[in-house]
């Protein structure tokens, strides 16, 4: 029993520090964000960096939102001589391909690439299309995304600096009212944007790419090996193997773009299982690069071992909670209150998707959006569930390093969205624009 | 770009873009920032160290205040209190009174008791297979529940009474008043554009808790009290430092909801359906 | 029994906390987000072509006086608009209405104009004189110390002399002159140019002797001039990284894109042909050329009679000393964090803008000493 009681003590020891190194730095991003008098702007650079553009829109099924964002970059303002958009349709089995042939008939800037064979996924799809461009920057946007019109402009200006070898923009969900989670998960990408990321950027860490409303330089892409086929998560992989060779990520506020995000905790629970693992799998995979990197500043090199280390912390306190649980029914009673207090609090400090609540008020009250604010107290549902879920991804993704075994896939989100549905803030167009044609 | 309709600024028909005559356009959103001075910092570090003083200075008399409040509540509940235990909450503070209730064994549990256990065993299964959202969290629950069903029926001789229950209570909720205060000194008095507006949220904050321990501590005290140890951890588990969390989160929404209209006016904020 | 109904109030309670969410949510359910303008287009000139849009809706309204008469008032409802044709104001004139004036505006010293201002033809504004913001289809003479709250939109040639301050945009779609001890947030024309315009000596980059280049030649393994080869790596694609920080004795040649931990000091007639960052400071000899974009974390100085022709971008302050010319294919911009000062004889065709402000200073020690020689 004396044995159980000292690993139990151990446990909630180990918990409490790591959550509260995380508590403490998501306050640090809090308070720096807040505290913005100007970030690195590029916004003045808007209109006057002007390189070659390939736009990649990888695509599998998407029928339901194919046409909103063809016809979106179509509308974009950045010069036609110097823009091509690539829509990749990856073996799609509905009218996906039509859609896309009709909007390449009606803009000649639009230069589809239709696969049939090779692997699948939008990891495979990029690599195989990667070799055969030929522009100085490459943009991508997930197909659900719906990029405004000055966009594109936004996102190429961070590039005049040559050290820039990725950009992003920021996500914001227009399916807001389509169900309580989603109206959640748009607190949670305001902090994730609005907050920490701006605040990585403008403490001169690395962003964070997302791959999807950001882009590469191609240059850059290619020293680094391209895209990683075998990464769930092929944008944090590529933000790390691009850092670790001296370029940085750059983060652009002010280029916002709509997305489509999960209705349904079904969805939205496979969604991030997928970042969980292959987020962790970037952690085996770097760490001992990060540790040795010639670039990077210690306080660069701790950063990036939280970054990648984030999904952890959900482990941590369930491992915390049990291991206060165990002190609970033993003699240590009476010590079990203080550590379990100390712990919940910091604890819950991390109550969304790897932010406090700071961070998420700071990022609602920049944006200004007041009644949104009030569903603040309702994200602990989201809280209880990220952390079942990440708890999942990771026992699953350790049982399969361990077993030797495959782990999971890549696996595509769900879209919701109606195609010509045209409610309010529904894009839901199913071919080129009739005035967009006409001109 | 002479009159865009969907532009709120540019478009002359609408509300926000017919004047055109302000002093001041409202930054964007993406280079917002709030400019906090260091007097507002230094304010909110001796507002929480002031308090937290205040509150461990006086912990004693507080508690004995809660106590009473408790005892109070449980009389007009009719819940049987057979006396006081001093139990000591710190080191070097003067022990506190907790109230005593009786505590069924699980033998001793009544058909009631075990009934509302199933009941809520039953209860929260179908809600965690009904709400995908809210599963993880209602598992946790029904855990607790097994759990505590498991070691109450495995280890019989297992004492847990009132009074190592108001210990743990007190300690929780000593621990968490004098936190609070520096949590919510960040929360509401630093960025929250009224000084006085802030102030009233930090203390309006300490009260609350204070007042929600009174009636939580009660509740508690019933369910061990009809229902032993077999319900005990899944309700602590939500009413104790969770609920705290809760109402905190609740107080911080509306001081951001109000912070928001302050600084950027209603009709500068962002354009939302919310 | 009483306990039952505590725990049901109990419970009630807890559910208030999530009241007003609970609330909230019923209300937005179905409602999608509206958050994005997607047809936002960054343009310079918005102010202007916003206010003049405005404008031609104002004029489609009823007003009271005669349509071919001197002064007529549109009414807003919410405010009057006066439309005229010539204004001429006398010295200390108060005008606190928005004015649409159909042909010249001239106005004497030390004037106040508290609403917008739109002027189809030229505009001459008296020393001391503040203005709200200004419209002009024509061109612009702004006489020293005038003060515009907001911005500055002109069609033809602008000229603010000594000591103007603009707090938010000047745009020209001509030409500014912004004169000595003048502010402003940022200035865009196809031709921006300080006091003191000397066009007569040419600033040709001269072939020096002997130059560094970056990235070295695969012989050179040992430090001279300031430059450690073993400090240089590739980051692949074509870019280099330099892991220190560069004071060159000799002119620099930067051939390839170049990242620079470190602060850059370079050399009179260095050449940089391709991209480069600088994480520290950066100070660019005197007659340098730049032909691609120059980016630092910390502060920029180009020195006198430095040649850009494209992006200057710092997280710092800028310094453009005497000479500078910004003379690209397409439009240029330099932009700092923090202040932007320029000093006499700079000429840029594009826009300087600054997070702090932009600042013209006079530099009387460049007339004596001209980088080409004595004048």
């Amino acid at each position: 029993m004396g044995f159980i009681i000292l690993i139990a003590r151990i446990l909630v020891f180990l918990s409490m520090s790591v959550l509260t190194l995380y508590a403490i730095r998501h306050y640090w991003f809090a308070w720096t964000r807040l505290r913005l008098r100007k970030a690195k702007d590029t916004m003045e650079l808007v209109g006057f960096v002007n390189p070659t553009l390939t736009v990649l829109v990888p695509m599998h099924n998407e029928e339901k939102v194919a046409a909103d964002i063809l016809q979106a970059l179509a509308d974009n303002d950045y010069d036609k001589s110097k823009l091509e958009v690539i829509p990749l349709n990856d073996r799609s089995s509905d009218g996906t391909a039509a859609i896309i042939n009709q909007f390449a008939a009606t803009y000649p800037f639009i230069k589809p690439h239709h696969r049939r064979e090779g692997r699948g996924g939008k990891p495979a799809a990029l690599a195989e299309i990667t070799g055969r461009l030929t522009s100085e920057i490459v943009l991508l946007f997930d197909a659900d995304y719906v990029p405004g019109k000055g966009m594109l402009k936004m996102l190429v200006a961070p590039f005049a600096d040559p050290e820039i070898g990725a950009v992003m923009g920021r996500v914001v969900p227009y399916n807001t009212g389509d169900s309580l989670l989603s109206g959640l998960l748009s607190l949670e990408r305001a902090s994730g944007y609005q907050g920490a990321q701006q605040a990585r950027y403008n403490l001169g860490f690395t962003a964070q790419f997302g791959g999807t409303v950001g882009g590469v330089r191609r240059k850059a892409l290619e020293a680094v090996g391209g895209w990683n086929p075998d990464s769930l998560t092929e944008d944090t992989d590529l933000t790390f193997a691009l850092l670790l060779s001296g370029w940085r990520t750059a983060y652009v506020n002010r280029a916002e773009c709509y997305e489509e995000v999960p209705q349904q905790w079904s969805v939205r629970r496979r969604q991030l299982m997928r970042w969980v693992m292959g987020h962790t799998a970037c952690l085996h995979d770097y760490w001992p690069d990060i540790v040795r990197a010639k670039f990077l500043t210690a306080r660069e090199k701790i950063e990036c071992f939280f970054l990648l280390g984030m999904y952890w912390t959900a482990p941590w306190l369930v491992i915390g909670w049990i291991a206060s649980l165990v002190l609970f029914f033993t003699i240590e009673a009476h010590y079990v209150p203080i550590l379990m207090i100390a712990m919940t609090l910091v604890g819950y400090q991390l109550f969304a998707n790897q932010s406090n609540f700071l961070e998420m008020g700071s990022a609602l009250l920049l944006d200004g959006n007041r009644k949104r604010v009030l569903l603040m107290p309702l994200n602990l549902l989201n809280f209880f569930a990220n952390i079942g879920a990440t708890c999942h991804a990771m026992a699953q993704f350790y049982w399969a390093r361990i077993t030797g075994g495959k782990g999971a896939g890549w696996d595509k989100t769900r879209r919701t969205r109606a195609a010509a549905a045209g409610g309010a803030g529904s894009f839901g167009l199913s071919a080129p624009r009739e005035k967009a044609r006409e001109e | 770009m002479v009159n865009r309709p969907d532009n709120p600024i540019a478009n002359t028909s609408s509300d926000t873009g017919r004047s055109v005559s302000r002093n001041f356009i409202f930054p964007h959103r993406s280079v917002r920032f709030s400019d906090v001075g260091w007097g507002r910092i230094l304010l909110a570090f001796i507002v929480a160290l002031g308090l937290s003083l205040f509150l461990f200075r006086n912990a004693v008399p507080i508690m004995k205040l809660h106590t009473t409040l408790a005892i109070d509540l449980a009389g007009k509940l009719n819940l049987p209190i057979i006396g006081y235990k001093a139990v000591s909450v710190f080191p070097n503070m003067e022990p506190a009174q907790a109230p005593l209730t009786s505590v069924p064994k699980f033998l001793e549990i009544g058909t009631a008791g075990r009934m509302l256990w199933l009941v809520c065993l039953l209860g929260l299964t179908i809600l965690a297979a009904r709400f995908q959202l809210l599963r993880s969290f209602l598992v946790l629950l029904i855990l607790l529940l097994l759990a505590s069903a498991l070691v109450s029926s495995i280890f019989e001789r297992y004492e847990f009474d009132a009074g190592v229950f108001g210990q743990i209570w007190y300690r929780q909720v000593m621990l968490v008043w004098i936190l609070l205060p520096w949590f919510t000194s960040i929360l509401f008095l630093v960025f929250q554009p009224n000084i006085l507006e802030g102030l009233g949220w930090v203390l309006l904050s300490q009260i609350y808790s204070f007042a929600f321990s009174v009636i939580r501590m009660t509740f508690v005290m019933g369910v061990l009290h009809y229902t032993g140890l077999i319900l005990f951890p899944s309700v602590w588990f939500l009413v104790g430092t969770l609920a705290e969390l809760i109402f905190l989160l609740q107080f911080y929404s509306i001081s951001i909801y109000r912070a928001t209209g302050k600084q950027y006016k209603a009709r500068s904020s962002w354009v939302s359906s919310f | 029994m009483a306990f039952i109904v505590f725990s049901i109030l109990f419970i009630g309670l807890l559910y208030s906390h999530f009241s007003l969410a609970h609330m909230v949510w019923t209300q937005a359910r179905g409602r999608n987000s509206a958050e994005l303008d997607m047809d936002y287009v960054r343009i310079e000139d918005y102010f202007g072509q916003s206010f003049r849009g405005k404008v031609e809706e104002w004029l489609k309204l009823p007003y009271e006086g005669s349509r071919t008469g001197a002064m007529r008032v549109i009414d807003r409802g919410v405010e009057k608009v006066i439309v005229a044709g010539k204004g001429m104001f006398p010295e200390g004139r108060r005008e606190r209405l928005a004015m649409i004036l159909e042909d010249d505006f001239v106005c004497g010293p030390d004037c106040h104009f508290e609403r917008e201002l739109m002027v189809s033809s030229n505009v001459h504004v008296g020393h001391g004189t503040q203005l709200q913001a200004l419209a002009c289809d024509g061109s612009a003479k702004l006489e020293k110390g005038v003060t515009v709250r907001r911005w500055l939109d002109v069609a033809g040639p602008l000229e603010m002399q000594a000591d103007c301050r603009v707090i938010s945009k000047v745009c020209s779609q001509h030409s500014i002159y912004f004169g000595p001890g003048s502010e402003t947030l940022s200035l865009f024309a196809p031709e921006i140019e300080t006091e003191g315009r000397f066009e007569s000596l040419s600033q040709s980059v001269s072939e020096p002797r002997e130059v560094l280049l970056i990235p070295h030649a695969a012989n050179i393994t040992e430090p001279s001039h300031g430059y450690d080869p073993k400090l240089l790596y590739s980051m692949g694609g074509g870019s280099y990284l330099y892991n220190g920080s560069l004071k060159l004795t000799a002119p620099l040649h930067v051939r390839a894109p170049l990242v620079v931990k470190g602060d850059v000091e370079t050399m009179e007639g260095s050449m940089i042909e391709a991209d480069m960052k600088v994480k520290g400071c950066v100070k660019i000899g005197a007659m340098s050329m730049i032909r691609a974009n120059l980016v630092s974390d910390g502060d920029m100085e180009l020195g006198q009679g430095v040649f850009f022709q494209r992006v200057l971008h710092a997280g710092g302050g800028i310094l453009l000393k005497y000479g500078v010319r910004g003379l690209g294919q397409t439009a240029v911009v330099v932009y700092a964090s923090k202040m932007l000062t320029v000093e006499s004889n700079v000429v840029v065709r594009g826009k300087l803008a600054s997070g702090d402000k932009v600042k013209a200073i006079s530099s009387p020690l460049a007339w004596l000493k001209h980088p080409a020689g004595d004048i």
